[in-house]
């Protein structure tokens, strides 16, 4: 077969380039065979969802593990309490908005989605810097 | 460009996605959320849903 000269390479390369861009970028698809029948929206809620309460579940117990010595300290037992007072009614709140949002993927439920992930992020924002920005943060 | 080039152009286009094809479709599965890893946050998210916040870590105390 007659070889082709240099000068095609970059039409070669540009043909092929669309068939790379889509794996390579770091925004990751779903497979649209799993459980989220490729919604992001509902993916990254729920990844969100979970990772929050782990995390809050993480300050509460870090908090009641290491009481004595973070006495002197006490905005975090507040924001700790803060925290058991309210997870059960932010869990309901952005499980239900999720759950809306999954029956009926529309502009109004996907709003009402963010809100609740919004007061979550809240949360959580606010104990991981009790966490890290306490003078006793080497703590187990 | 004359016909005999276009054919050449296209029989490297053709060659070419043969032999890159299976490269390409491995590429595109590491670029996928897998099946599995989506079932893994959804079991995450249930574990969140059947979360009782008992326990001596969720009581609030004096």
């Amino acid at each position: 077969m007659k070889r082709l000269p240099l000068s095609y390479l970059p039409i070669l390369l540009l043909c092929f380039a669309p068939l790379f861009l889509g794996s390579t970028c770091g925004n990751r698809t779903l497979d649209p065979e799993g459980v989220y029948a490729g919604d992001k929206i509902l993916f990254t809620a729920d990844q969100t969802i979970a990772n929050s309460f782990d995390t809050l579940h993480g300050f509460v117990s870090w908090e009641h593990a290491n009481r004595a010595v973070l006495a002197s300290v006490p905005e975090i037992k507040e924001s700790a309490d803060f925290v058991r007072v309210n997870a059960k009614a932010w869990r309901d709140a952005v499980v239900a908005a999720r759950d809306a949002y999954a029956s009926v993927p529309n502009e109004t439920n996907r709003v009402t989605l963010a809100r609740a992930l919004a007061v979550v992020r809240s949360a959580l924002a606010s104990a991981i810097a009790h966490q890290q920005q306490n003078p006793v943060r080497n703590l187990p | 460009m004359n016909a005999a080039a276009i054919l050449a152009a296209l029989n490297a286009l053709i060659e070419g996605a043969e032999r890159l094809g299976p490269v390409i479709a491995d590429l595109r599965r590491q670029g996928l959320i897998t099946v599995e890893e989506q079932a893994a946050v959804k079991a995450r998210l249930d574990a969140v849903r059947a979360e009782t916040f008992s326990g001596p870590e969720w009581d609030v105390t004096p």
